[in-house]
């Protein structure tokens, strides 16, 4: 029997939100291209401080990950709300209120994947040998270049998978995209919420096809951050 | 009671000093010493007390001690890497510590130089790259300049295109002694720095430091539990001893006296 690619290529996307699709990927790149670098200077001063403040900061950092994200996101649609007043500041700034909006999900997206960027990166760095730290401050290397010439180095394969578990956790975001944006096509219906509403509608087939994609970038997601993780690949070393 | 040969001097001694002194410290932790950069810290128990006071007027002094006795705590905090609870320190005339006082300068500002036992070099720059890392403040003419220097005096010229996983344990040490030299630092601070060379090799690194020293003349601080080459060190012209056990210094002056009872074994075996 043949079969046709371009019937094939029908069997595998029929039913496949592309605006969904094509919105997601923008909202992981952003949040990872915003959150990466805020994570590298986070975590490079909670690598070195020993103070209650970043005791504090650590544990806070780490909430969303036992944070119902639907508890995250009613508390940020309150405070992105007009009843607040950063709210209200936001609201001066912008123009209009964040919430159901792109750059809503974008404020949603940094706090909920915050633990997936700033951990990897923050146990690189307490796995570089204090003694090249030390080295670097006997040497008189001001904080920057200590972060830019050795720790950055040295983390490499951490920071690498920052960015992927990053950008992966966004994709697969749910509770916080549907607090803050609910489900505007083209705005704010990310993938995970376009397959919401195909089971809603009973639409299998098409569900089926979503979820296949999310898991595929999941995958995708993992595959890469092992591999750079495996003994011999990672580009990591703690000393000469 | 500490036996000192010779005049003993410091900022307490009320005795003339003949010379300046390049060093002068007195260090006293109690049983927790804590990192130095955060006041608020809490106190890590180091298991060991440390209190010494000592005054450095030669050009070299060699601190020697067994295993566990304090050696490296002193010369971390003398660096600037750990905080006494009480106590100053002083390097070339300028109080770089003082509890009383509160003062406290950071390490880069101290103008010491630090050889740990471990090279640290950064795996991720060549030699030169390391060699010049603390000079970021020159010229990058200048800073060539220097690299060349010391790549020339510590005989790395074909080694400096090469990372340090590329090299080996002795050339590995050189090109962190060059890149703590490097700078140029008012005092320098070695902390066994060639304990894992065969003698071969560390004899062949402390003949090039022992150049380095006689041309630069810069005050260093060697430690070491090796015995052997406390005396070799200690021996040389200028040059003093100082034993530290269980974190106190029980003697300073020449090396024939405070090694006295390590010298006829030393002296039996070179026959």
């Amino acid at each position: 029997m043949d079969c046709d690619p371009d019937d094939a290529l029908e069997l595998v996307f029929e039913g496949m939100d592309f605006q969904a699709f094509l919105l997601t990927v923008r909202l992981a790149a952003v949040t990872t291209v915003i959150l990466l670098p805020v994570a590298l200077l986070l975590s490079a001063w909670l690598a070195r401080s020993r103070s209650w403040v970043a005791h504090v900061v650590e544990a806070g950092v780490g909430l969303p990950l036992v944070l119902p994200p639907t508890v995250l996101g009613f508390y940020l649609l309150v405070l992105m709300g007009p009843a607040t007043a950063p709210g209200r500041l936001l609201v001066r700034l912008v123009g209009h209120p964040l919430a159901f909006t792109f750059w809503g999900l974008v404020v949603g997206s940094i706090l909920y994947s915050l633990p997936f960027a700033v951990q990897p990166v923050l146990a690189g760095f307490r796995g570089i040998d204090t003694a090249l730290i030390e080295s670097a401050d006997l040497l008189g290397a001001s904080r920057l270049r200590l972060l830019t010439r050795v720790l950055l180095p040295g983390a490499r394969a951490s920071v690498l998978a920052a960015g992927v578990l990053c950008f992966a956790h966004t994709v697969g975001e749910f509770g916080v995209v549907l607090m803050l944006g609910g489900s505007i096509p083209g705005v704010t219906r990310t993938l995970s919420i376009a397959l919401y509403d195909q089971v809603m509608n009973g639409n299998y087939a098409a569900s089926n096809r979503m979820a296949l994609a999310l898991v595929a970038i999941s995958l995708a997601a993992l595959l890469v951050v092992y591999s750079v993780a495996r003994p011999g690949a990672r580009g990591e070393t703690g000393g000469a | 009671m500490r036996e000192v040969a010779g005049p003993q001097t410091g900022p307490e001694s009320g005795v003339a000093q003949q010379t300046a002194p390049w060093l002068a410290f007195s260090i006293h932790h109690g049983a927790h010493l804590h990192p130095a950069g955060d006041r608020t810290a809490e106190e890590r128990k180091s298991g060991l007390s440390l209190a010494v006071e000592a005054s450095l007027s030669g050009s070299l002094a060699v601190l020697v001690g067994p295993s566990g006795a304090g050696k490296s705590s002193l010369l971390r905090s003398i660096a600037g890497l750990m905080r006494p609870r009480h106590g100053y320190v002083t390097v070339a005339g300028k109080t770089v510590c003082d509890s009383a006082r509160h003062i406290w300068l950071r390490p880069a500002e101290r103008s010491c130089g630090l050889v740990m036992q471990r090279s640290a070099l950064f795996p991720a720059m060549t030699a030169r790259e390391n060699i010049a890392f603390g000079l970021h403040a020159l010229s990058r003419e200048e800073r060539e300049q220097r690299v060349r220097e010391m790549a020339a005096l510590f005989r790395l010229d074909p080694l400096l295109s090469r990372k340090p996983s590329q090299l080996s344990g002795g050339e590995q040490q050189r090109v962190a002694v060059a890149r703590t030299l490097a700078p140029h630092p008012r005092v320098l601070l070695l902390d066994e720095p060639f304990a894992g060379l065969n003698l071969d090799l560390k004899d062949a690194v402390l003949t090039d430091l022992e150049s380095w020293l006689t041309e630069t003349r810069t005050p260093v601080l060697y430690v070491t539990h090796d015995v052997a080459e406390a005396w070799r060190l200690g021996t040389r012209a200028g040059a003093e001893v100082l034993r530290i056990e269980d974190g106190r210094i029980v003697s300073q002056g020449a090396a024939a006296v405070v090694l006295a009872a390590e010298r006829a074994q030393l002296l039996s075996s070179l026959e």
